[in-house]
């Protein structure tokens, strides 16, 4: 074990997925680096297969249209742990991330989880288009108030937020630019809701209302003209600051985390080099995010071992990332509500971020609190011997007779993804393992099952170390 | 669209819808099954949600829309069930449902009483993977869709296992994930073939008689059908439940009609919640409604011996309800 390929896969899956058990790892690695990448971010050219999201409306009704928030959260998150194409639905949480529009305000989780959808369907497409996209989604424009950006009576919200969060960054416009922008946006509103009950919530829609524009002249951002929300989106996209701003946002996403987004203003990119290069990219690809996440994720910046483990996992990687790894959900199940729970008791509430402004990530998803959740939910996921992936591990190490305690965190270490410790941490696993001398699989079932307990205590331990929460 | 639709020598009706959103009374969550009693009963499944409970068995009076029982609840003892997958009654008006979470049948009698239930989970002979489509035949013994294991199973009614037929496939006789079940005079099976988006005409042994539809959204076509019922004429009405209609077709599968939800009007229980609300109301004035008319999701399909057709539309937590009229001619007149 401790194969480097294996190792740098790893790496590739936690970032550009949720992880992935051994067998997937020794598969990927076994057909290369480069073809996975190309797999992840082309999976329609590479016969892989589409979600099934009929067979999630067969057995999930309740999730397909939820009425309550908590299963519009469960719904994400199944995709998430469910999904054969692991980076379209990791860019689609991107997406959500940098978007950030909340069920705290639109209260209609169907709605949010169209938005998601948008977000799946379109997320590795064009930016700009993309864009042009979340201006129309009723979600989007429900959350910053669009609909209520009148001609006669603008409304800054969507048109700062879109120039101060989900473009440009702050210090790179002005308030008038704000002004413009929102003026562009009238009549970009949606047609009224047919009320959710007596019989169920239905899906809004985006209408744009011409006699709501205001169709007279706007200077943005030192360009004059009779602009509608589209030419804003064509201006936006086309300054430097961003292109800047967007990989900025990618690299903290895939490569290591950042300081918070309202720091980037003061404080300077971790890696600028590595920033402007993928900006480079994403303008020379006329802001194709298929061809930038290539480069990404194909970089000697990315796969430098410097970065490994150099993010703090957010709660949907560590739930997703620990189903997929038991093995759990391979078959619909009850039991999905308590899945998408375990991201908010963590600290993400999939479909309802904080604010606008999204989640704060890095080491601002640990607290004491969500620190004992997931050690806790990992643990217990752990701990089941029964579950496929668990008993993968289980297997793998079984085919030594006897295994000695270094075997034993060594193996456990590399077959949970090549996962890396300090030496004070291996130490301490050792100590613990060593207190019950060396592991022998043993011939009875009785004895079996003696060795797949020690195996498991080792994986909880494991996933308690301050270096588990790091991806 | 008109609400009634014509096919040759048949009219096919709207006439009313029963339901509104809730977990309990005069309500329906995520309706997916459907079973008729003596004097007028309607029962219907629900599937309930994980987050707010609701799976039942609701009994009400389908002409006078009067709430008479709940039958069951949420879990996995005793009365209890999951998922429910689909219905069916006995001679005696006993209720038999399948609950695909446990691979069971749960068995009550008509006034919700809880008789018995069996089931095994497993892929042998006689074990069950997500029980769905449950239906008599005209032995009075058990067939059922076992979803997952991709056959049809057959049971007496008390659980023996008696036969087994199909595999996973898309060829003659196959099936990939079967749902619904009907079974016509003659004894004949009808299978809702899911995943191949087909329904197939089986003979009582088993063997495959004819296929109607095929994977697509004409018209005549199927888009991964939940259910099937064939009246005493021998139509066949198939829940297309990803097109989000019903396709009706002759028993030779020559193509009839669609019926697409026409539900304009608000149910007895719904009007109780549109009148107590002002709000709502008005609402409701401003909005297109036209989404809130139309099926959604039409899980289940029941055609009775009075010709009433009864679609349960697992996201519209109502049944729609239409009448065939089996002898109608277009009238010479002058309007």
């Amino acid at each position: 074990m401790g194969n480097k390929d294996i190792a740098l896969m790893a790496h590739l899956m936690r970032r550009a997925g949720f992880g992935a058990s051994y067998d997937e790892l020794e598969a990927r690695a076994a057909k290369g680096y480069e073809a996975t990448v190309e797999e992840l971010v082309d999976p329609d050219a590479n016969g892989v297969p589409e979600y099934d999201e009929l067979t999630l409306a067969r057995y999930f009704p309740d999730m397909e249209v939820p009425s309550a928030p908590a299963m519009g959260t469960a719904n994400f998150m199944y995709h998430l742990y469910t999904t054969p194409r692991p980076l379209v639905e990791k860019m689609t949480l991107f997406w959500h991330m940098v978007f950030a529009t909340g069920n705290s305000k639109v209260d209609n989780p169907p709605e949010m989880l169209q938005q998601i959808q948008m977000f799946r369907d379109h997320g590795m497409g064009n930016y700009k288009e993309l864009l042009v996209r979340l201006s129309k989604d009723p979600s989007m424009i429900f959350w910053l108030d669009n609909n209520e950006n009148h001609k006669q009576a603008p409304n800054e919200n969507w048109g700062r937020e879109l120039l101060e969060l989900f473009s440009m960054g702050q210090g790179n416009y002005t308030e008038d630019d704000v002004k413009m922008a929102a003026r562009a946006f009238t009549g970009w509103t949606i047609l009224p809701k047919i009320p959710r009950t007596p019989y169920q919530r239905h899906h809004w829609k985006f209408i744009y209302k011409a006699e709501d524009h205001d169709h007279s002249e706007k200077t943005f951002l030192g360009h004059t003209g009779r602009f509608n929300g589209e030419d804003i989106i064509d201006i936006v996209v086309e300054q430097p600051a961003t292109a800047n701003f967007m990989a900025r946002h990618l690299y903290n996403f895939f490569v290591a985390d950042e300081v918070q987004v309202p720091s980037w203003l003061d404080v300077p990119p971790k890696d600028p080099e590595a920033v402007e290069a993928i900006a480079k990219v994403f303008v020379e690809s006329e802001f194709d995010i298929k061809t930038t996440l290539r480069f990404i994720l194909n970089s000697d910046f990315f796969k430098d071992e410097s970065v490994w483990f150099a993010k703090v996992k957010n709660p949907a990687e560590v739930v997703a990332g620990t189903i997929r790894l038991v093995g759990d959900f391979q078959e619909p199940r009850p039991g999905v509500l308590p899945m998408g729970l375990e991201g908010t008791y963590q600290g993400q509430d999939l479909i309802n971020p904080p604010s606008v402004e999204g989640w704060h990530t890095g080491r601002e998803w640990i607290d004491t609190g969500s620190l004992v959740r997931r050690v806790n939910f990992v643990a217990d996921s752990f701990s089941n011997a029964d579950m496929p992936g668990i008993k993968s591990i289980i297997n793998r190490l079984g085919a030594s007779e006897t295994l000695s305690p270094e075997e034993v965190v060594d193996g456990c270490l590399e077959l949970l993804g090549a996962v890396q410790i300090n030496d004070e941490t291996r130490e301490q696993l050792l100590t613990h393992v060593r207190a019950s001398g060396d592991l022998s699989r043993g011939s009875t079932e009785e004895e079996t099952q003696a060795f797949g307990k020690r195996v498991t205590e080792v994986l909880q331990l494991i996933a308690a170390t301050r270096e588990y929460q790091f991806g | 669209m008109p609400v009634t639709q014509i096919a040759t020598g048949r009219a096919f009706s709207y006439r009313d819808n029963i339901g509104q959103i809730g977990t309990s009374a005069t309500s329906l969550r995520h309706p997916v099954g459907l079973a008729r009693g003596a004097n007028d009963v309607l029962y219907v499944a629900n599937w309930g949600t994980e987050s707010q409970g609701g799976a039942r068995i609701t009994k009400c009076v389908m002409g006078t829309q009067e709430w008479l029982a709940d039958i069951g609840r949420p879990g996995s003892g005793d009365g209890e069930f999951l998922w429910p997958g689909g219905l069916t009654t006995d001679l005696d008006e006993n209720l038999y449902l399948t609950d695909q979470a446990g691979s069971k049948v749960v068995i009550f009698d008509k006034e919700g009483g809880f008789i018995g239930k069996w089931g095994e989970e497993g892929s042998g002979p006689g074990q069950m993977m997500r029980p769905s489509g449950i239906v008599f035949d005209s032995e009075e013994n058990l067939l059922i869709s076992d979803t997952r294991n991709h056959r049809i199973q057959k049971f007496t009614k008390d659980g023996q296992f008696l036969d087994a037929f199909g595999s996973r496939g898309d060829g003659p006789g196959e099936f990939d994930l079967p749902w619904g079940l009907a079974v016509d005079g003659d004894g004949n099976i009808y299978v809702a073939d899911w995943g191949n988006s087909r329904v197939q005409k089986l003979s009582v042994s088993g063997l495959h008689l004819q296929s109607f539809g095929e994977a697509g959204q004409d018209q005549v076509e199927l888009n991964h059908p939940s259910d099937v019922s064939v009246d005493k004429d021998g139509d066949v009405f198939v829940a297309d439940w990803a097109n989000n209609r019903v396709v009706i077709y002759q028993s030779d599968g020559t193509f009839l009609v669609n019926l697409v939800g026409d539900a304009t009007n608000l149910s007895k229980w719904a009007q109780a919640k549109v009148a107590a609300n002002p709000d709502l109301a008005k609402a409701r004035a401003r909005a297109d409604l036209e989404p809130e008319w139309r099926l959604w999701h039409p899980q289940a399909i029941l055609v009775d011996d009075e010709y009433n057709i009864i679609i349960a539309e697992a996201q519209h937590m109502r049944v729609q309800i239409y009448q065939k009229d089996p002898d109608y001619f277009e009238a010479q007149f002058t309007l």
